[in-house]
Order: C-alpha cells, then structure tokens, then sequence
C-alpha cells in the first residue's frame, strides 16, 4: 500500500476515477439504492482510496461486482420501472399527434390518420418500452446514446414514409380539436408528474435521487435534493415546452 | 482476497470474527482495521473484501457507525461494536476455542489405529 500524498478533493478523485465510480454508482442506482446510501459508498471508496494510496480497481476490484457484493437495495423491476415512466410515454404519444394535427392545421387540412402513423405511433410506444425493460443491458452493453439515436432514426423514417407514402386514410377529424385534446392531455401529465414529485407520497424517495454524502453540511445536501426535484420537474415540462413552441412556429408562418 | 499465507477460504471464515476483535478495542474505520489485521498476520485484506462485511454486520446490527469529517481530506466513517456485536464476539470466540481445540488435537493424535 503506497499512502498518497496530494490528497485531491472528492471532485478531482472523482473525475480522475470517472471510468470506475460512473458505473458503481450506476448499478446502485438500478438497485433502487437511495442518494444518501449511494453518497456514503462513494465516499467510503473515496476515503479507503486516499488512505491507502490504491486506485478504486485495486482496492475494490470490478465496479459492478463491488457494488452486487454489498448487497443494498434490490434489482429494480421492469415493471416498477414502467409504471414509472409510463405518464413520460404517454405524453410522449400525446405530442406525437399533437404534432401531426399542427401540421395539418398549418395546411389548413384535415387532421387525417393512415395505417403507416398507427404503426409509426406503435413503435414508439414498443421500442421505448423496450428501452426501459432492458435500460440496465443497453447502458451497459450498447450505449445510451447509441440506443436513443437508433430510436430517432427509426421514427424519422416512418415519418417521412408516412408523409411520402400515400396511404388511404383510417379516419380525419378537425385538427383544433384534436390540438385541444392532446395539447390539454400534455399538460395535464406534466401537472400531475409536477405535483407528484412535490407533494406525492414517495416525494422524499425521489428527491433521495440527488447523491448526497455524509460529510458535506445539511445545507449543501438540501440544495442538491431541491436541485434535483427541479430538475425533474424541469425534464417533466419540456413536451409541454416543445408543443408550445411548435403550434406557435406553425401559426407564425401560417399567418406570414 | 488477501496477501496472506494462509488459505483464502479459512480467510474468508474467519476475517469478520477478526473484525469484530479489532473493534473491541474501540471504534476504528476502515483501513485502520485493514491495516490492523496486516499487522495481526493476516495479510492484506482488500476493501472490497472488508466493507461488504462491515455493511452486512451493520445491517444484522452488530456495529454502528459515524462518519467524521476529515480536516484536510476525504471523511471517515469509524464503526463501533455493539452489545448485540460484543454477545456475538464472546460468543464466537468461545466456540473458536472449542473448534481449534478440536482441530489442534485431530492433527496431532497418534496415526495408528485401535483395530
């Protein structure tokens, strides 16, 4: 064991380590394993680091295993992670023929369906709800990026197909009106997302999200707990965001 | 595991009975109880070895723990024993006597045979 002599602070240690201390804090993460537990590991495997003058691997050995070997938490479910995020797809699917019926108020059309949007609106609802049962293997196996822009991809083309492609039409209705419909779904799932996070009844569970270790003062814990509600919600209002902004494009250039 | 000379399996059995003997001599953290363990003779015990021992004695509530902030460095969190950690170290202790007796004496009784 060879004692470090520059003590570098959590951040720096942090940063120099980032290959080993992402994915240890990431499977503690999938355990359901609360912010302040995880804030105590990591500072535990930062204190035990500078004592002892070794790197996380030497002292710890492989990140995963380390973080299954504490036995915290449990292995979060596919279905307690779809009850999750199952408003988010919803609102999801919402803007999706907010969207359509925006473009076609934009035309001064109809808000028309074809066989080839009904699919491309069931893929999205079947690929991001493989995306979320197996969120742990394309983290680890695939990369989320890569993952999330395979998904683009994929919608971007049925779109344009379903534009391109002349398919007879399923059914029409006046795009005010499914503009309303959805538009006031959207917030609506935003609102409630909101306020759960605020008031819910496992709001303090989602606000121990934000990391938060032992040694750092109250204070600065409360800030990042506060920062993350934020943050949420913050993520929660971007479709409602998004849904604004283009109905308000469309009806610029409509009326210019 | 370890640097030991002694096999890790034994190693395995018998490093949380050592940890609870390191803590009775008062609250310690974690490379401290490393470093005390190494210079005990059994080698150099890895964190990965010792920390998910320490959080599963902490869970069955045999040691408690604080953290302390370091003054120039990373924080520590020392662990203590219990009462419930103290039964079970008497306890322990009193059995390992029993079996290394046993073992002691099974290894050195004469090899011949009554037939």
């Amino acid at each position: 064991m060879k004692p470090q002599h520059t003590v570098l602070t959590r951040e720096q240690w942090q940063k120099e380590n980032k290959r080993w201390v992402d994915p240890f804090s990431f499977e503690l993460r999938m355990r359901n394993v609360p912010g302040s537990e995880v804030g105590q590991q990591l500072e535990t495997v930062y204190s035990h680091c500078v004592d002892s003058g070794e790197t996380p691997e030497e002292a710890f050995g492989k990140p995963v295993e380390y973080a299954r070997s504490l036995e915290l938490g449990h292995d979060e479910k596919a279905r307690e992670r779809m009850r999750d995020y199952l408003p988010s797809l919803l609102a999801l699917v919402l803007f999706l023929v907010f969207s359509q019926a925006v473009d076609a108020l934009g035309r001064d059309g109809a808000f028309q369906v074809n066989d080839l949007m009904l699919f491309s609106w069931g893929a999205v609802c079947v690929i991001s709800c493989l995306m979320i049962i197996f969120l742990k293997h394309i983290v680890e196996k695939i990369s989320f990026h890569m993952a999330g822009m395979a998904l683009v991809g994929v919608l971007t083309a049925l779109g344009v197909l379903s534009t391109l492609w002349n398919r007879p039409v399923l059914f029409e209705a006046n795009p005010l009106l499914v503009i309303a419909i959805t538009g006031v779904l959207i917030v609506a799932i935003a609102t409630f997302l909101t306020l759960k996070t605020l008031y819910g009844p496992d709001s303090e569970e989602v606000a121990d999200i934000a990391i938060q270790y032992p040694t750092d003062s109250e204070h600065v814990n409360l800030k990042r707990t506060r920062g993350m509600k934020t943050l949420l919600i913050a993520i929660y209002w971007i479709i409602p965001a998004l849904a604004f902004i283009q109905f308000a494009l469309n009806m610029f250039v409509s009326k210019g | 595991m370890n640097d030991s000379l002694y096999p890790s399996d034994w190693m395995r059995a018998v490093l949380g009975l050592c940890i609870l003997r390191v803590l009775e001599s008062g609250p310690s953290y974690g490379y401290a109880i490393t470093a005390e363990l190494s210079s005990a003779g059994l080698g150099e015990i890895k964190g990965g070895t010792l920390y998910p021992l320490l959080t599963r004695y902490e869970q069955r509530g045999l040691i408690s723990s604080r953290w302390q902030a370091g003054e120039s460095g990373p924080g520590r969190k020392y662990f203590a024993l219990t009462d419930a950690g103290r039964q079970e170290l008497d306890s322990l202790r009193n059995t390992w006597d029993d079996f290394s007796q046993n073992i002691t004496h099974h290894l050195h009784a004469s090899t011949e045979r009554n037939s």
